[in-house]
C-alpha cells in the first residue's frame, strides 16, 4: 500500500474520531477501549493480510511518533482533574499508588517468565520488566467514561474509579520515561547517570512548558496560541528523539508545566480534548498493524502470566477501594471493572516497539495488545455490574442499546 | 484577508519573546552539541516545531521596526539553517518539503478563496493591460539585461549569440513571475484591504498561470535558438495544454464537492483539507497537473459559485499563523548563503534590473488603463516578490536543458533569495502607506 493512501486512510480515521468525539449522541457506542480498531489495523497490517507492509509503516514512523506524544501533551494539560472537578489528593496518591503495585506485580511476574523462557538478560531485562509494568498498571478513562455515558452512571462510586483512572497515568508515563533513560541515544556525547538522564526529560519538557505558558499570557489569539502548542511540542519531540529521551515522558511535563503556569488550563483543555480522539483511533489502527507475534517465546506461557498477574494485582486493588466509603458497595467484581486499559496503553506499547525493535519491543506491544484486548471483554461488563450494585446505575434492564438521554454527573 | 491580527503589546511581552526565543536557540544548540550525529524522523519533526516557535517568535519581534512577519519567518530559518547556525543540515531541510507540500496547497486554496469575480469583472481592463505590459516588459528588459551582463555569467561561456539570446529568454520567464504565497501572507498579517490589495492579488494569482504559458513558449523558441537544425516541437505545449486543462477541471470538480460539504456537513474541515492538501496532490502529480492552479480554481469556485466562500476562508486562515510560518522559515533555512555569496555581484545587477523593469511597466500600464493615483503609484510594490514558484519553474528548466540548466537554477536562487527578503517588505511598506493595511500605524512597540 502506497504510504499517502495510508495517511489519507488515517486522516479519514482521525475524521470518524473527530465525530465521534464531537457529537455527544454517539458517544457510548463501539467498543470501550477501541479494541476493534486494534483489531482492524493487526489484520491489516504485515503479519496477516500485508495490506499495510513494512515499508509504508516506517513511512509513518514520524507521523506516529508525533501522535503518541500528542496523546501525552494532552494528558499532561488535562492530568489531575475530571472534566472541570479537581481530583482530591488523596484520590491522586491511592490512584498512584494501586498503578504502582500493580505495574510492579505484573512486571515481577513476567520477570519470572521472561527469565524462563527469554534470552532477555541485564540491562534490556529491566527495560522489559518496566515496559511490561508500565502497560500492565492503567486503568483507561475512555473505558469508564464509556461506562459511565453509556449507562447514565452517577454517583461516588463512579467519580471514584473516573479519578482513579484519570490519577494513574502518571505511573506508565514516568516508566516509560525511565525506560528510555536507561538506553539513551549512542552518539551522546555526555556520560549522564541514567536517573539523571531521566530527570533532565522531565526538567527539559518543564523548561519547554514554562517558555510556552510565559507565551501563552502574553498570546491570547487563538491560532496563535495553536502555533506555541504545535511549535513546542514538536520541538519537544525532536529534542527528544534526539537525545535517546522519551518524548512521551518530556510532552506531559511539558503539558502539565503548562497547565499549571500557563494560566488557560480550561480553555487549552477544551481546545486539546478536541484533538485527542482523532489522533487515539490511528494510532490503535497503526499499533495493531505492529504488532508481531513472531519471535516471542512461549506466547501461550506470556498470555497466561501477563493476565493472571494483572487479574490479580487488579482484584486487589479492587478489594482496597472497596474499603474507602466510596466504594463500599461495589462488591467484588470492582476489581475486574479496573481491567480496561485502552489506546493509551497501546500507545506505551507501541512507543516501546518503535524505540526497541525486536523482540523487547514487540514482548511489551504484545503484552499492551493482550490487555487491551482481554480488559475490553471483561472489563465494562463488570465495571456496569459494580455501578449497578453501588446503585448508581438505574437498574440493570435499563442497559439499553442506545446511549441514555441522561446526562452524566460529570464527564470522566 | 482576515488572518491574524496584530494587536499592540507592551514591553513585557516583547522581552518574554526575546527570551524566549534566546532560550530556544539555546536549548537546540545544546542538544545538537550533545548529539551532533543524528539522522532520523525525529531531526525533521524537531526542526518543524523549532522553525514553527522561532518564525512566530523572531516574526513578533519584527513588528517593532515595522518589518513584515514573513522577513521575521525567513530571518529565523536563514539563522538557523545550514549556512550559519547549521541548528540542522540540508538534509533535514529537504525533508521539510513534506509538509511544504500540505502549505502550499491551503495557501492555493486560500489565494483562490480570496478572488472575487465582483473584483475581477471591475478590474478586468486594468488587469489585463497591466498582465500585458508586465510580461512583455519585465521579460524584455530583464533578458536583454541577462544578454549584456552574459560575459560576466560563467556559464553563458561557449554559447553563441543564438544561445544566450536562448538562456535569457528562459531568464525573463523567471523575472515575471511572482510569490502568490508572499502576496498572501502579507494580507494576511496586515488584513488590508482596498485598490493596491485587490489589485495585487488578483495580478499576482492571474499571472500564475500566464507565467506558465510564457514557460512554455519560452522553452520552444529557446530550444530552436539552441539547436536550429531541430524540427520545431509543440510537445511543451501539449504537455502544458494538458496540465492547465486538467488542473482546471479537477478544481472546479473540488471547488464544488468542498461547496457541496461545507453547504452540507461542514465539521471537520481541517481533516479534510490536511487529507486533500496531501492525498491530493500525491494523485495531481501523478497526473501530471498543476496543484496551485487545481487549489487555487477549486477556492476560487467556492467562493463565487457557492455561499460557502467565507465559511472556507475562516477555516483556511485559522491555520495561516501555522502554515505560513512553516512555508516561509523552511523557505529561509533553503537559502544557499553561501551560493548568494559567490554569486552576489550579478544576482544583484540583475535583482535591481529586475525591479526598474517591473517599475517602469508598472507606470505604463497603469496610465494606459488609466487607473487611480494610488495604484499607479504603489501597485508595483507587491510585483518584487518571488518564492516557490519561480525555483519550481528553474527547476524544470534544469531538467529540460541539462547544459546551463542547472547553474541558471544556482543564478534563480541567488535572485530569489534577494526578492523574497525585499519583495515583502516593499509591499507591507506600500500596504502601511496607503493605509490599506489593518495595522499601518500600529506597529511601534508600545510604552
Amino acid at each position: 500500500m502506497n504510504a499517502i493512501l495510508l495517511l489519507v486512510g488515517l486522516l479519514v480515521l482521525a475524521y470518524l474520531g473527530s465525530i465521534l468525539v464531537g457529537g455527544r449522541a454517539i458517544r457510548g457506542y463501539g467498543l470501550p477501549s477501541g479494541s476493534e480498531y486494534l483489531i482492524l489495523g493487526f489484520v491489516l497490517g504485515p503479519h496477516v493480510l500485508g495490506v499495510v507492509d513494512r515499508a509504508v509503516l516506517g513511512a509513518m514512523e514520524p507521523f506516529l511518533q508525533v501522535g503518541l506524544a500528542w496523546l501525552a501533551l494532552v494528558i499532561g494539560v488535562d492530568y489531575g482533574f475530571v472534566g472541570a472537578r479537581r481530583v482530591p489528593l488523596s484520590r491522586l496518591i491511592l490512584g498512584l499508588c494501586l498503578s504502582l503495585a500493580c505495574g510492579l506485580g505484573v512486571a515481577a511476574a513476567f520477570a519470572t517468565y521472561a527469565l524462563n523462557f527469554t534470552g532477555l538478560q541485564g540491562r534490556e531485562l529491566l527495560i522489559a520488566c518496566i515496559g511490561v509494568g508500565a502497560v500492565s498498571c492503567d486503568t483507561t478513562r475512555h473505558a469508564v467514561r464509556w461506562v459511565v455515558e453509556r449507562y447514565a452512571a452517577r454517583g461516588t462510586l463512579s467519580d471514584l474509579v473516573a479519578d482513579i483512572a484519570d490519577a494513574d497515568d502518571l505511573v506508565p508515563l514516568l516508566s516509560i520515561t525511565f525506560a528510555f533513560a536507561l538506553a539513551p541515544s549512542p552518539n551522546i556525547q555526555l556520560e549522564v547517570p541514567f536517573w539523571l538522564f531521566a530527570v533532565t526529560t522531565l526538567g527539559t519538557g518543564v523548561l519547554l512548558g514554562a517558555l510556552s505558558s510565559a507565551l501563552l499570557r502574553v498570546e491570547l489569539r487563538t491560532t496563535q496560541t495553536w502555533g506555541i502548542l504545535l511549535g513546542a511540542a514538536l520541538f519537544g519531540i525532536g529534542t527528544a528523539a534526539r537525545l535517546g529521551k522519551s518524548a512521551l515522558g518530556l510532552l506531559f511535563a511539558l503539558g502539565l508545566t503548562i497547565s499549571i503556569l500557563g494560566g488557560r488550563r480550561t480553555e487549552l483543555r477544551r481546545m486539546l480534548e478536541r484533538t485527542e480522539q482523532p489522533v487515539l483511533l490511528p494510532v490503535l489502527v497503526l499499533a495493531g498493524a505492529y504488532v508481531n507475534l513472531e519471535g516471542i517465546p512461549n506466547p501461550v506461557g506470556l498470555v497466561l502470566v501477563v493476565l493472571a498477574s494483572r487479574v490479580a494485582t487488579k482484584w486487589v486493588a479492587g478489594a482496597i477501594l472497596r474499603l474507602t466509603p466510596s466504594g463500599r458497595g461495589a462488591g467484588r467484581i470492582l476489581g475486574l471493572g479496573l481491567l480496561p486499559s485502552g489506546a493509551l496503553t497501546m500507545a506505551f506499547g507501541l512507543a516501546f516497539a518503535l524505540r526497541f525493535p525486536g523482540v523487547l519491543g514487540q514482548t511489551v506491544l504484545v503484552v499492551a495488545a493482550l490487555v487491551t484486548v482481554f480488559g475490553e471483554l471483561v472489563g465494562p461488563t463488570s465495571l456496569r455490574l459494580a455501578l449497578a450494585r453501588a446503585g448508581e446505575i438505574e437498574a440493570p434492564a435499563s442497559s439499553r442499546l442506545r446511549p441514555s438521554s441522561r446526562p452524566p454527573a460529570r464527564p470522566a | 484577508m482576515s488572518g491574524a491580527t496584530t494587536t499592540q503589546k507592551p514591553l513585557a511581552a516583547r522581552l518574554t519573546q526575546a527570551v524566549t526565543l534566546v532560550a530556544i536557540f539555546g536549548l537546540l544548540w545544546l542538544a545538537v552539541r550533545v548529539v551532533p550525529e543524528f539522522h532520523g524522523a525525529g531531526t525533521m519533526i524537531g526542526a518543524l516545531g523549532f522553525l514553527l516557535l522561532a518564525g512566530t517568535l523572531t516574526s513578533e519581534l519584527c513588528e517593532i521596526v515595522a518589518l513584515p512577519h514573513l522577513t521575521g519567518y525567513i530571518l529565523a530559518g536563514v539563522v538557523a539553517g545550514p549556512h550559519v547556525l547549521h541548528l540542522f543540515d540540508h538534509d533535514t531541510v529537504a525533508s521539510l518539503s513534506v509538509v511544504n507540500t500540505l502549505a502550499l496547497s491551503l495557501i492555493a486554496l486560500a489565494g483562490g478563496a480570496e478572488l472575487r469575480l465582483a473584483d475581477l469583472k471591475s478590474g478586468v481592463r486594468s488587469l489585463s493591460i497591466a498582465m500585458l505590459v508586465q510580461s512583455v516588459v519585465v521579460l524584455a528588459l530583464s533578458a536583454l539585461g541577462f544578454v549584456l551582463l552574459a560575459r560576466f555569467i560563467p556559464f553563458t561561456q561557449g554559447y553563441g549569440l543564438g544561445g544566450v539570446v536562448a538562456i535569457a529568454l528562459l531568464w525573463g520567464v523567471l523575472a515575471v513571475s511572482r510569490s502568490p504565497s508572499a502576496t498572501l501572507a502579507i494580507l494576511s498579517q496586515t488584513r488590508a484591504q482596498g485598490p493596491v490589495a485587490r489589485f495585487t492579488l488578483a495580478f499576482v494569482m492571474a499571472s500564475d498561470v500566464v507565467v506558465l504559458v510564457l514557460l512554455a513558449v519560452a522553452m520552444m523558441v529557446a530550444r530552436q535558438l539552441l539547436e536550429p537544425s531541430s524540427q520545431l516541437s509543440f510537445e511543451d505545449f501539449e504537455s502544458l495544454g494538458h496540465e492547465l486543462l486538467g488542473s482546471a477541471s479537477l478544481g472546479t470538480t473540488l471547488g464544488l464537492l468542498l461547496a457541496v460539504y461545507l453547504r452540507f456537513v461542514s465539521s471537520e474541515l481541517l481533516v479534510i483539507l490536511v487529507a486533500l492538501g496531501y492525498g491530493l496532490t500525491a494523485g495531481l502529480h501523478y497526473l501530471r497537473f498543476d496543484p496551485l492552479l487545481t487549489f487555487l480554481i477549486a477556492g476560487f469556485v467556492v467562493q463565487n459559485f457557492s455561499n460557502q466562500g467565507k465559511k472556507l476562508l475562516t477555516s483556511v486562515e485559522q491555520t495561516s499563523a501555522i502554515v505560513f510560518v512553516v512555508f516561509f522559515a523552511s523557505a529561509g533555512a533553503h537559502l544557499d548563503l553561501a551560493l548568494l555569496r559567490s554569486l552576489w555581484p550579478m544576482a544583484v545587477a540583475l535583482t535591481a534590473l529586475r525591479a526598474v523593469a517591473t517599475y517602469v511597466a508598472h507606470r505604463t500600464s497603469t496610465r494606459l488603463a488609466a487607473d487611480p493615483p494610488v495604484i499607479r503609484r504603489w501597485g508595483w510594490a507587491g510585483f518584487v516578490s518571488q518564492a516557490g514558484l519561480t525555483l519550481g519553474l528553474s527547476a524544470v528548466l534544469a531538467k529540460a536543458f541539462p547544459g546551463f540548466g542547472p547553474p541558471l537554477r544556482s543564478l534563480t536562487v541567488a535572485v530569489v533569495a534577494l526578492n523574497e527578503v525585499v519583495g515583502p517588505i516593499l509591499f507591507k511598506l506600500a500596504l502601511d502607506r496607503t493605509e490599506e493595511s489593518a495595522t499601518a500605524g500600529r506597529t511601534s512597540l508600545s510604552p
